[in-house]
């Protein structure tokens, strides 16, 4: 078949804790597009990342008369261990039911919207699944590659069972076919994404930047140095971290301890700068870019909590420039559809997740980002060859292939 | 496809969007089932692709055909890109790269000198367009086309004195063009250093017509005065024909006074003229007393062909039935049986004698179906033919002013109170008995004196006090004595000197008055009460009515200020030498809420435009008519909204200079309607009565008589003028096809706009440079904030010091920070300091072009593109297009984008020209992306068939201009041929009998000048004919037509 008769399409699916959110591009043609599900506003165009099981049995995305809720399915992929036998292949049953049916949704939506681009044209597929940093470098990735091999493989079909025993079952079966096999669904660092949502944008100007994505569940933050190298763009990470302090944890908490908590978070982030810096590039810039993304860019108490730690945690002393609150701009490929453009935020990660694992830019991490290593630069992508050692299990580290 | 992602160096592109292209790496790493490959886009951007969207392919190894056979659509940028930089190049005969370029209101009529001028093969003309049309504006839309086509440097603008800061104003203001007011000194210095300072050679210049006048015998070399100095600097290396002449461009302002032959100014008219590039001259009064007037602006123009009165006489009489036959063309029901009656008569004079041109149209003529098009063709081939309109353009308020507001004139008569007339009368006396034994200088000081009185009363009494005063009334008569006719000769012979010294002895007496007397007239000014009551009764009806209130004394204004300020009447004040920003005072008094009334003298609202205003009161009417017409002027201009403007004059019914002058503006209906070319002539006659009037043995009535005579003079010299401007026009011709033909290049987006260079711009740093910050700005549409990528700047600095010969300056290549860029002239005066305009003669345009021709392959010739039915001039339906480039050099080349386009269905038909070239400007504007265009589209080999009726109907076309080229080339170079040998015949004889009256006289030091002078005329000659037969021997090989691009729009 010749290629013009192709379409390949990625998709970027941003598995949230609470939501789920879903992007996907043309690689022909470097257009992306947000996956609306047929809603007309941004409530309508995210799906909760929730699972129903009914009196019968029979479980769906559906939240009606329900016996059971999966809820929180991506953080018990990251402790599965943790579970009997049972419920681990429960969990992992139901989240691969899960995510198939989002690919399948997904993929329809696609199909009837874009008929046009792709009449007389066979799409070929290929999706990135974003996971915290933590759990990506840690034993729990097996968990989030196997059930994600198995969504994939079953997203090819289109009716998908609907009964939680045949659906375990099924599960049992198809991950002992596909083990070994070479899948098109790979986990990507959703922090990852989240600085290529704005980094791949071709007025990004070379220097140190940091990025705060406020989730509903969680608030993470990363520092970066964004260069040159050899011709084209490179990463080097100063820090990441991640606590659990999203808008809807932020909603049941005491706010005085949670601003210490997220000064601190902030504090720590940018503070490793000036320890990780290895060209002194801050010492070139008046501001410190920080972007601040996620749905909860738009509740004040965030940005402002951001931006007190400049004063509070006095960084003036440690010659840090003043910083810039910046909004992450909506990418110029990216079709929003029938959302309004202030909307991108809450599809920040998405949108980065639906540019194809492998055409990221070369991305060093922070433990790579030694204080003492100065001009040294990798001429590859580092791929960890073990577990992080972070002074903080919540630190970040990059995709294996 | 197969190819082999591992090998570096293979030209690959997307295969969906085949304009997007880049070289292998030869570096892979495999992704899931994927093989990603890098690949190098340019400076900084190597990046990984996924290998499977891309193919490899070679540079010029596909042709159409076979792109569309396997569907390699690219998208709506690529046309553009294609069609914007073929404008950028800024060699297209059929754009305008000064449309849209200044802060000042379209008018059509405005590029029908910039239209002639780039049509012409000579580089020079006259715009004699009349009054209050914008010569001005014109002349630098020509500057701007020549900047773009000829990356044009050293402009320079001669005008008399009083014009200098209104050119400077209007450079700076309309197209924010940085130019120096200078003397001949600067100028020689600038010229002497021009060698060795390249990339600072470039100048933009206004000097004065009276500082640069050379002295008679400047060709002395002992004469060491600059002007002397600069006289022969212009004499001796004047080498207009090529790009080494000491100027780009001149334009000469108000030329009606260089036309007398044998004075100073006509002498510096020619040494100009051969040392220009260019040359532009601006007159209203190209014919003021006969058509010798003309004959000699035109011999200024070009001295080749008209080198005597008898040979323009005779192209009179020729062109006359050609201007006939445009005529008889463009009726509505045009008459092609009388044009070709007027085409054969034309052809039986020995101007036009087996002209081919006039031979082909009447052929065009006998077999054409007249459509609009041929129509239109046809009228420029006559007009290619009228031998003056190639030279000049002539515009007449009334033939495009479709409606003009009416003026309404409106008389208050006052009379002095006893203790003014008094007081008047004393002074009268006074001034009359000084008159005696003054020259004219002494009388025109005089006059002034008198008119100040009769301006205000009290207002002059205070002023007189003052010790400024006399600085200040110096500075006015200076003004005056600069724009009087009169004053102008005395001047050239030296008789008036305008500095203190000469004048001070005329204003060495004073009225003997006290304090009381003072208080009274104020108190009791019986016109400021008059204008008081008028003004406050109209705003009684309207508080929101605005007024200018016109005086031509300082003293006045001031007082009237006071005055109107005491009455809680708001004002704004315009006068000269108070150091103010003009333009801001009247943007405040334009204001909703600000002053009522503008206070301005003439010298102050030179260069404002009031045409929000309807109300113009003259506090006290000027002796020189033109100064009237200066004042409606500002007003009665083009943009006036309103449907009649007031003009409301205050008479003081005891005077006798305002009663005659009064009553003679009311006889020549100066108030109400242009008077145009009368002006200048009306002036020298009532300056002459003013001074008249003065006589201390005059009675009243022989003042009276006097002034009768006068007047009836004026009116039998109005209707002469009518006479000669009546014939003039059937001279010049008309030329309402070319207004139609600038209507439609600005339809049809034959310029380069704002959006487009923006385009350009973006389009160029989206697939090169990434780093490159281009930031919208928050209250400007076309301005961005650009902050270059580090590599960017090294290259663009590369650029600025190997190739750049721009004269624009710019720290996009140096600047830390970004800088805020402005696309749009017409934003010129919102620029912050520090900000840059970008435009087509900008180093930022000029290094893309370059990098764009370096990588040429960044060019795709094929595109896909929706476009809404409301954006197109077509049903719905899919269409093919095709873009020509033709180039025909030369003596006047021909370089321009072709379009053809036809509809895709069963029994195709083509589009015609017009319609096509719209259809394809507007998919380049407004077009989207077609995606999947090969899958969507039916029949390739329908659209390769199609695309090729498209080209052959093209190449069809470019036959039909090639021949016609041939004759009009074949012919032009005939008759430069013939006028320069003739013109060099008379030079070369001339300079023989110059050598040998210098025996005679026995000043042999002038000998070798002359002789050196002779030879290099010879040389000249032997340039310009080389340069003919270049022209003339233009091959068939160097004739091209070349498709550019192609493609397919769907209309929906």
């Amino acid at each position: 078949m010749n290629n013009i008769e192709k379409s390949f399409i990625n998709l970027g699916i941003d598995f949230g804790t609470s939501y789920t959110k879903v992007c996907y591009r043309f690689l022909g043609i470097e257009e992306s597009g947000i996956v609306t599900f047929g809603g007309t506003n941004v409530d309508q165009a995210i799906i909760p990342s929730t699972v129903n099981l009914d009196s019968r049995s029979r479980i769906s995305i559906e939240n009606d008369s329900s016996q059971k809720i999966y809820k929180y399915l991506k953080m018990d992929l990251a402790r599965l261990e943790e579970f009997d036998t049972k419920l681990r292949l429960e969990i992992s049953s139901v989240s691969s039911w899960y995510l198939a049916k989002i690919i399948n949704l997904s993929r329809q939506w696609i199909e009837e919207k874009e008929k046009e681009r792709l009449f007389k044209r066979q799409p070929v597929w290929s999706a990135n699944v974003g996971i915290p940093v933590e759990h990506y470098d840690s034993p729990s990735v097996k968990n989030f590659e196997k059930v994600f091999a198995v969504a994939w493989e079953w997203s090819e079909n289109r009716n998908l069972p609907s009964d939680l025993n045949e659906i375990i079952d099924c599960y049992k079966q198809t991950s002992q076919s596909i083990a070994g096999k070479v899948t098109n669904c790979h986990p990507v660092p959703e922090i990852t994404a989240a600085i290529h949502s704005f980094i791949t944008s071709r007025e990004a100007q070379l220097g140190v930047y940091v990025f705060f994505d406020i989730g509903a569940g969680s608030f993470d933050g990363v520092s970066f140095n964004y260069h040159m190298q050899q011709g084209s763009g490179s990463i080097n990470c100063y820090a990441g971290k991640v606590i659990e302090l999203g808008v809807e944890v932020l909603k049941l908490s005491d706010r005085g301890r949670c601003l210490k908590c997220l000064q601190d978070c902030v504090g720590e982030v940018i503070c490793a700068i000036t320890e990780k810096d290895p060209a002194g590039f801050i010492r070139d810039q008046s501001i410190l870019p920080v972007f601040v993304g996620g749905g909860g860019a738009n509740i004040e108490w965030y940005p402002n909590s951001i931006t007190f730690t400049y004063e509070d945690y006095q960084h003036k002393n440690a010659r840090l420039p003043p910083y810039e609150l910046r909004e992450v701009p909506k990418p110029s490929d990216l079709e929003m559809h029938e959302l309004n453009n202030s909307d991108f935020n809450r599809f920040s990660v998405a949108y980065g997740l639906s540019i194809p694992y492998g055409t990221l830019m070369e991305t060093r991490l922070p433990k790579s980002v030694e204080p003492a290593q100065r001009e040294e630069q990798p001429s590859g992508i580092i791929i960890p060859s073990g577990v992080a050692n972070y002074p903080d299990k919540e630190s970040y580290d990059f995709p294996r292939g | 496809m197969n190819w082999d992602p591992t090998k570096a160096g293979q030209n690959v592109r997307y295969i969906e969007d085949p304009g997007k292209r880049g070289i292998t790496t030869g570096s892979v790493k495999e992704v899931g089932i994927h093989l990603m490959v890098q690949i190098d886009f340019g400076p900084n951007e190597k990046k990984y692709v996924m290998s499977q969207v891309l193919e490899p392919f070679e540079i010029h190894g596909d042709d159409l055909k076979k792109l569309i056979l396997s569907g390699r659509f690219g998208q709506p940028i690529d046309l553009r890109r294609f069609l914007i930089h073929e404008k950028v190049k800024g060699e297209l005969t059929n754009v305008f790269y000064s449309m849209e370029v200044s802060n000042t209101e379209y008018f059509p009529h405005q590029f029908r000198a910039v239209l002639k001028f780039i049509e012409s093969s000579r580089g020079r003309l006259l715009i004699a367009d009349e009054v209050g049309l914008g010569k001005t504006i014109e002349a630098i839309y020509i500057w701007k086309e020549l900047q773009a086509r000829e990356n044009s440097q050293r402009l320079l603008v001669v005008c008399p004195a009083m014009l200098q800061q209104k050119w400077k104003f209007e450079l700076k203001n309309r197209f924010n063009i940085n130019a120096s007011i200078v003397k001949a000194d600067q100028i020689l210095d600038k010229l002497n250093h021009r060698a060795t300072l390249s990339s600072s050679s470039s100048f933009v210049f206004i000097a004065s017509l009276e500082s640069l006048r050379p002295p008679r015998n400047f060709e002395d070399e002992s004469n060491k005065s600059t002007r002397a100095q600069f006289a022969r600097k212009l004499e001796l290396e004047n080498s207009a024909a090529d790009e080494f002449a000491l100027f780009d461009l001149v334009v000469i302002d108000e030329a009606q006074h260089l036309r007398n032959p044998g004075t100073r100014n006509n002498r510096l008219g020619h040494l100009l003229n051969d040392a220009s590039h260019h040359l532009v001259l601006l007159t209203a009064t190209p014919i003021q007393t006969s058509s010798e007037n003309l004959y000699q602006l035109l011999r200024l123009i070009d001295p080749d062909e008209f080198y005597d009165k008898e040979v323009f006489n005779k192209i009179l009489e020729s062109n006359r039935p050609i201007v006939q036959a445009k005529r008889y063309l463009w009726h509505t029901r045009p008459n092609v049986e009388s044009a070709v009656k007027a085409i054969n008569s034309a052809l039986s004079m020995e101007l036009f004698k087996d002209d081919k041109i006039l031979e082909s149209v009447i052929q065009q003529l006998k077999k054409a179906d007249l459509d609009s098009e041929n129509r239109i063709e046809i009228i420029r081939q006559l007009e290619s033919r009228s031998l003056l309109g190639l030279y000049m353009t002539r515009l007449r308020k009334r033939e495009i002013l479709e409606k003009t507001a009416k003026r309404e004139p409106q008389v208050l008569r006052v009379g002095f109170s006893d203790a003014e007339k008094s007081v008047y009368d004393q002074i009268t006396d006074l001034i009359r008995k000084q008159s005696i034994g003054k020259n004219f200088a002494g009388l025109f000081t005089l006059v002034l004196r008198q008119r100040q009185m009769a301006s205000s009363i009290a207002a002059t009494l205070k002023d007189w006090e003052r010790k400024e005063f006399l600085e200040e009334f110096l500075e006015e008569l200076r003004w005056e004595l600069g724009s009087s006719v009169n004053a102008n000769q005395y001047i050239e012979t030296g008789e008036i000197k305008t500095d203190d010294s000469d004048l001070q002895q005329f204003l060495n007496f004073s009225l003997p008055t006290n304090r009381k007397i003072l208080e009274e007239l104020e108190e009791n000014d019986t016109k400021f009460n008059n204008l008081y009551k008028f003004i406050k009764g109209r705003l009684e009806e309207n508080s929101r009515e605005k007024f200018v209130v016109f005086s031509y004394f300082r003293a006045t204004l001031r007082y009237l200020e006071e005055r109107l300020g005491q009455a809680n009447i708001s004002t704004a004040l315009i006068m000269g030498g108070i150091g103010i920003d003009k333009q801001e005072v009247v943007n405040e008094f334009e204001r909703k809420g600000g002053p009522s009334i503008l206070l301005s003298s003439e010298v102050g609202s030179e260069g404002i435009d009031l045409q929000f205003c309807r109300f113009i009161v003259n506090y006290d009417l000027p002796w020189n008519p033109m100064r009237v017409e200066q004042r409606i002027g500002r007003l009665d201009r083009l943009g006036q909204k309103a449907e009649k403007i007031s003009i409301i004059n205050m008479v003081l019914t005891d005077t006798i200079e305002d009663r005659v002058l009064h009553r003679l503006y009311e006889r020549i209906d100066i108030f109400k309607e242009s008077i145009g070319d009368l002006e200048e002539i009306l002036g020298e006659v009532t300056e002459r009565l003013m001074i008249d009037l003065l006589n201390p043995k005059l009675s009243d009535d022989e003042r009276s008589n006097i002034a009768q005579q006068q007047e009836d003079a004026i009116i039998n010299k109005r209707a002469e003028q009518n006479r000669l401007e009546k014939e003039a026009v059937n001279l010049i011709g008309f030329s309402d096809h070319i207004l139609r033909h600038v209507n439609d290049s600005r339809d049809r987006q034959r310029w380069l706009s704002a959006s487009e260079l923006i385009m350009f711009v973006e389009d160029f740093f989206t697939r090169n440079y990434s780093g490159t910050k281009i930031e919208s700005h928050n209250k400007f549409k076309f301005a961005k904030r650009i902050g270059m990528a580090q590599s960017a700047q090294v290259s663009l600095s590369n650029f600025i010091d190997t190739a750049n010969k721009t004269a624009t300056p710019t720290r996009l290549h140096m600047s830390g920070s970004p800088i805020t860029c402005f696309f749009d002239p017409r934003e010129t005066n919102k620029f912050a300091q520090g900000s840059e305009l970008i435009e087509p003669t900008h180093p930022l345009i000029q290094w893309i072009r370059r990098e764009y021709e370096k990588e040429n392959q960044q060019l795709y010739e094929l595109s896909a593109l929706r476009l809404n039915q409301s954006d197109a001039p077509v049903e719905p339906g899919d269409y093919v297009f095709v873009v020509q480039k033709w180039s025909l050099p030369g003596i006047r080349s021909e370089i321009t984008l072709k379009y053809s386009a036809a509809k895709i269905n069963s029994s195709p038909t083509l589009l015609e020209s017009s319609l096509s070239e719209q259809l394809v400007v507007n998919a380049a504007r407004f077009g989207k992306s077609f995606p999947n265009a090969a899958n969507l589209l039916d029949d390739p080999e329908q659209i390769n068939s199609l695309i090729s009726k498209c080209e052959d109907k093209l190449n069809e076309l470019f036959n039909d201009r090639l021949k016609n080229f041939h004759i009009q080339n074949s012919f032009q170079c005939d008759r430069q041929e013939f006028s320069a040998k003739k013109f060099s015949e008379r030079k070369i004889k001339d300079y023989e009998n110059r050598i040998e009256q210098y025996k005679i006289q026995d000043k042999h030091r002038l000998i070798p000048m002359t002789m050196g002078l002779k030879n290099k005329e010879e040389v000249q000659l032997e340039t310009k004919l080389s340069r003919i037969n270049k022209f003339r021997r233009s091959s068939s090989e160097e004739f091209e037509f070349e498709t550019l691009c192609a493609g397919v729009v769907r209309v929906q």
